[in-house]
């Protein structure tokens, strides 16, 4: 429910952590649910995103909330092939795997028509579900037709927080959010799996404020706080830059990606993975 | 020997006679006038030689080995490993240790575990062997996209311009 909280940075991230660390060794698959298609810059880089998807016209998220969609005077366009829609984004010696389900630009035009949309990325889940040990979906920030979806495909929700003032307003709209799509389905939402905060450096006194008031907030609403946290570290930048995960980006203290493999193991405790 | 040749030679032994000092150069006047001298000098380059030899890194001997087989059962491949590895070695691609790792494992290669890119060079052309013409051209061209690319701000904003104009037309 905020932007710049970093969602995509930390979905890249936790899908690396899980595909090269042997303890878990995944099939990952990342869903690139936003607009802005961050996740599938991070993953592929200008060159692949331009050659393998773009000038390819290859099917994106959009393709999946637009597979029904009808041109007059155009045939019934066929039935989308879910595996399609995936693009190998990284294979390891081992056999896991980073896949990514890329995003485009023009995926925000699926707003302007949300008639009967808001199912078809969980169908699109469950036909490619076994392929698949991990599959984590970017959402955007903001509450659409495309958090619906994914509250629908998805069992837990991850939510990272920047500790900063108006990234911890996030969490009340989040909590509305929940109880909104609770009501429409029968009592039935994904189960928060935990706040992390990311982008911490435990330096700055309003940084220690926010981090209060989030675990306040946590508190008030039953959601789990997690204790290890995503340190602030520039070389987070730098790795999306160069389209690594942290650990293998250049110049990257073992100490910053030893923070963050924590926050991976806690969230795979929390979930059972 | 010309008079000029003899010049410089006996300039070089001013310089050497400063540096070791008139003594050592009689006594070894006295060892060359020696009739084993000969014997001596050569048995001393013999064991030179053997060290020089041991010296070399037989891994690295049979590898380039294996890629010189290549020449004449797989040409395409032998001349992707040749070009990859001499951009390698001039660090035009994958400049650091850290990004032949990343770029090892990114890529389903083996795991490389070298402390310097040297040794880190050779394990991984020799992970590159056992791969078809085609998958290796793949790869390298990977290496040297992610070379080529900086990621940076110009190349996407070029793709979101593009895309957005096409999607309008």
């Amino acid at each position: 429910m905020k932007g710049g909280v970093g969602k995509s940075t930390l979905t890249a991230q936790l899908a690396y952590e899980f595909a090269i660390l042997t303890k878990w060794a995944k099939k990952v698959l990342v869903i690139d649910l936003d607009p802005q298609f961050n996740v599938s810059q991070y993953l592929l880089g200008p060159r692949r995103y331009e050659n393998d998807i773009i000038n390819v016209n290859a099917p994106t998220t959009w393709h999946i909330f637009e597979q029904h969609t009808r041109t007059p005077g155009q045939p019934i366009p066929p039935a989308l092939d879910p595996v399609s829609v995936i693009y190998h984004a990284v294979q390891y010696t081992g056999g896991s795997l980073v896949d990514l389900v890329p995003s485009r630009l023009e995926l925000a035009f699926s707003l302007r028509n949300t008639s009967q949309k808001e199912d078809l990325l969980k169908k699109f889940v469950s036909a490619i579900e076994p392929r698949y040990d991990v599959i984590l979906i970017d959402c955007p920030p903001t509450e659409s037709l495309f958090t619906t979806a994914a509250y629908l495909t998805s069992d837990y929700l991850l939510v990272p927080v920047k500790p900063e003032y108006l990234s911890a307003i996030g969490l009340p709209l989040l909590s509305n959010s929940l109880d909104e799509f609770r009501s429409h389905n029968n009592g039935h939402a994904p189960e928060v799996a935990g706040i992390v905060f990311n982008f911490a450096s435990d330096y700055a006194p309003e940084e220690i404020r926010s981090k209060g008031e989030v675990t306040a907030v946590a508190r008030r609403f039953g959601w789990y706080l997690f204790e290890n946290e995503v340190p602030y570290s520039r070389s987070i930048a730098k790795s999306a830059r160069e389209g690594q995960p942290l650990r293998l980006t250049s110049y990257s203290r073992a100490t910053q990606v030893n923070k963050l493999t924590n926050v991976v193991t806690e969230l795979a405790g929390r979930v059972g993975i | 020997m010309t008079d000029n040749e003899e010049y410089a030679l006996m300039a070089d032994l001013a310089k050497l006679l400063k540096k070791y000092g008139p003594e050592r150069f009689e006594l070894l006047a006295t060892m060359i006038s020696s009739p084993d001298f000969i014997n001596k000098f050569s048995a001393v380059l013999r064991t030179s030689a053997r060290v020089y030899r041991t010296r070399a890194n037989p891994t690295r001997v049979s590898l380039v080995a294996e890629i010189l087989r290549l020449r004449e059962s797989d040409s395409k491949k032998y001349e992707l490993l040749i070009s990859f590895e001499n951009k390698l070695r001039t660090g035009r691609i994958l400049p650091t240790l850290k990004r032949m790792k990343s770029f090892a494992v990114t890529n389903g290669l083996t795991e490389i575990h070298a402390k310097s890119r040297s040794s880190a060079i050779q394990q991984l052309i020799r992970s590159m062997l056992s791969l078809s013409a085609d998958q290796l051209e793949k790869v390298v061209s990977r290496a040297v996209e992610s070379s080529d690319s900086s990621g940076g701000l110009n190349e996407w904003s070029e793709i979101i311009t593009k895309k957005m104009s096409r999607s309008r037309t």
